[in-house]
């Protein structure tokens, strides 16, 4: 079960956090907070949004939220967790494994909330300008203590 | 897996079927003019889908078997079921100019390599099952591929249908002298073969 | 796709959930809500407190200028004009400008955390009425001796209002005491935010601008203590209190946890 990369976009559209591995087995390799204005972090959101909208056209309102879970690509899979907040945790991943919704929502309630929503050192929305509230942020979670939560979430999870 | 509705998306990104084939309410009804947008953003969010392919891919592309197992009889009704009026209307069922009870009879390889093959809400399940020609074949189902063993094996069957639904179209459009390419199919029998090989699914 | 049965939820597919389940759910989560609110509470009195003295500077200014400096509720990014998402950011950036106020200006970086030091101490005062007769309906300090009251703060107080109890208390019989918290509760998630700074600093550099940037937040700590031992009958003049940080030792470190602990440095001077 190979992950490929972790991404965390928020509700004004930009990518907050994203860690790649671009050496499958190899926990040092890859990059992390590398996207600013990339092409990939847009794409990626841009695809995923497009499908959002889709699916809430197509979705019965009387049956509640209905949001994207997982879409599977020709070589990858990608698994996306919405929180009430607007936020999206996105997993890149191969098809061994089939569902990540568990290690996502850990990710949201026991990475997230702690070392960014209670943190008073860090700001919760990321986006300080009026331009950055409109998709050109750039400011991405940096603290350490989340970094380092991240990693070993999904170290055991890279091979 | 009961479907809810097909679309045919062509090489541009224009629809050129649709069909319902529940009777839901007017509430939850598309109208024309939403499906043709839905059909445009597949058509989009599939050209993108290959460049969103993560850098540890495309460093090193690992080798992923694209073949497709056969799951029998899908979409057709089974003549080896001890239904006795099965019996009867199977060997009167004439598929176009197939020949045997069902049109293929082995695993096949997916020519759907980059784009997108399934998207799973909470609600629904979309399969896109693109032919060698560019055409992509959307079927909604109304149930939830429970993320689990059952996705792959749902992906599978739909695969399955769908393909049989490109011989179709192949059968009835493809050999009508009348119909121009890339635009709305209007066929009676294609439209009726479709919705019994929906209702065999069931 | 058959559904695990779960109890209290319905079977029949819409998973509406019984009652009773709700009752129990929010039995169990309430405490923890509770908790959580409570220390977000705590946590916002320094922003609060620095609030208060921008306020202050701004009526008595004539000129009608909001900004001075780094005196500001403002966050000093250009081209901001969203008020209601400034105001929210104000809370986080206050923290920070709040640190930048400590090199400009000390009176009005003193005045601050003597203000979140009051809050704490009209707590505290308050506190030993309501613990006293909380566990033990005939505790009595005995002649008022010092160690049981600083053994009751350690035990009842700190439980009541942080959930833990203090893990070391030192004393010299004379008057002085050292309380340790090695993993005091509200701050134990901080950490700083690098991309919100202006400067890029290294890794210590940023270590020790994060202890700089929490010293305001042990202020309140302090009030308690002190507000305590006042309503016991030490009053606030005789008392003397400083918060300053611990090593924590390498068996007792939660690992995860806030990298240093508390050590309260309490001095009671008798008549």
């Amino acid at each position: 079960m190979t992950v490929y990369s972790f991404w965390i976009f928020d509700r004004h559209c930009n990518c907050v956090f994203d860690r790649e591995w671009t050496i499958p087995s190899e926990a040092r390799s890859g990059t992390l907070n590398s996207r600013q204005n990339d092409d990939t972090a847009k794409l990626l959101y841009g695809m995923l949004f497009s499908l959002q909208s889709i699916t809430n056209k197509i979705a019965d309102p009387a049956m509640g939220a209905n949001n994207v879970q997982c879409i599977t690509m020709g070589n990858f899979r990608v698994h996306a967790f919405k929180t009430a907040s607007g936020l999206w945790f996105l997993l890149l991943t191969d098809f061994k494994q089939q569902n990540y919704s568990q290690v996502l929502q850990h990710l949201y309630s026991e990475v997230y909330v702690k070392y960014v929503v209670h943190n008073w050192l860090s700001p919760v929305d990321f986006a300080f300008t009026s331009d950055e509230t409109q998709g050109q942020g750039f400011r991405k979670i940096h603290n350490r203590r989340f970094v380092a939560a991240v990693e070993s979430v999904l170290q055991p999870m890279l091979v | 897996m009961s479907i809810e509705a097909i679309l045919i998306v062509n090489k541009s990104g224009g629809l050129i079927y649709h069909r319902d084939f529940n009777n839901k309410t007017s509430a939850t009804h598309l109208n024309g003019n939403d499906y043709l947008i839905l059909a445009s953003t597949v058509h989009s969010v599939f050209a993108i889908a290959s460049q969103v392919t993560p850098k540890a891919l495309k460093l090193s592309p690992p080798k992923i078997d694209f073949t497709i197992p056969y799951h029998p009889y899908v979409g057709v009704p089974n003549p080896n079921s001890s239904n006795t009026s099965n019996r009867r209307t199977v060997s009167s069922q004439k598929l176009g100019s197939f020949k045997g009870p069902d049109f293929f009879n082995g695993p096949f390889t997916s020519w759907n390599k980059s784009g997108i093959r399934q998207l799973i809400t909470d609600h629904f399940t979309m399969y896109i099952y693109q032919s060698l020609t560019g055409l992509k074949f959307v079927a909604l189902g109304s149930s939830v591929a429970v993320l689990g063993k059952n996705a792959a094996v749902s992906n599978e069957v739909a695969d399955n249908f769908l393909r049989k639904v490109y011989c179709v179209y192949s059968e009835y459009v493809m050999k009508d002298p009348f119909y121009s390419l890339e635009m709305p199919i209007k066929s009676k029998t294609f439209d009726q073969s479709v919705k019994s090989l929906v209702d065999n699914l069931l | 796709m058959s559904q695990a049965s779960v109890p209290g939820v319905a079977n029949d597919g819409t998973g509406a959930v019984s009652q009773q389940r709700q009752y129990e759910l929010e039995q169990e989560a309430m405490p923890k809500l509770n908790r959580t609110v409570f220390q977000m509470v705590l946590n916002e009195i320094i922003p609060m407190a620095y609030a208060v003295e921008v306020s202050k500077t701004v009526q008595k200014d004539e000129t009608g200028e909001v900004a001075m400096g780094s005196l500001s509720l403002e966050s000093t990014v250009p081209g901001d004009d969203n008020t209601a998402a400034r105001r929210m950011r104000s809370s986080v950036m206050a923290v920070y400008n709040l640190a930048k106020l400590a090199e400009e200006d000390e009176d009005k970086y003193n005045s601050v955390l003597k203000r979140i030091e009051s809050l704490g101490t009209s707590i505290g005062s308050k506190i030993s009425d309501m613990l006293i007769f909380a566990k033990n309906p005939s505790i009595s300090f005995k002649n008022m001796d010092l160690l049981s009251v600083m053994k009751f703060i350690c035990r009842d107080v700190w439980k009541h209002v942080f959930g833990k109890q203090i893990d070391n208390l030192k004393t010299n019989h004379r008057g002085t005491f050292y309380l340790i918290d090695l993993d005091y509760a509200p701050i134990q998630d901080f950490t700083v935010e690098p991309s919100v700074l202006e400067e890029q600093l290294s890794e210590e550099d940023l270590q020790i601008y994060e202890l700089k940037l929490v010293e305001p937040f042990l202020q309140f700590p302090v009030g308690i203590i002190k507000g305590v031992l006042h309503s016991l009958g030490h009053p606030l003049d005789k008392v003397v209190c400083l918060a300053t940080y611990a090593d924590k030792p390498k068996e007792k470190s939660k690992v995860g946890g806030f990298p240093k602990g508390i050590n309260f440095h309490v001095q009671i001077t008798n008549n």
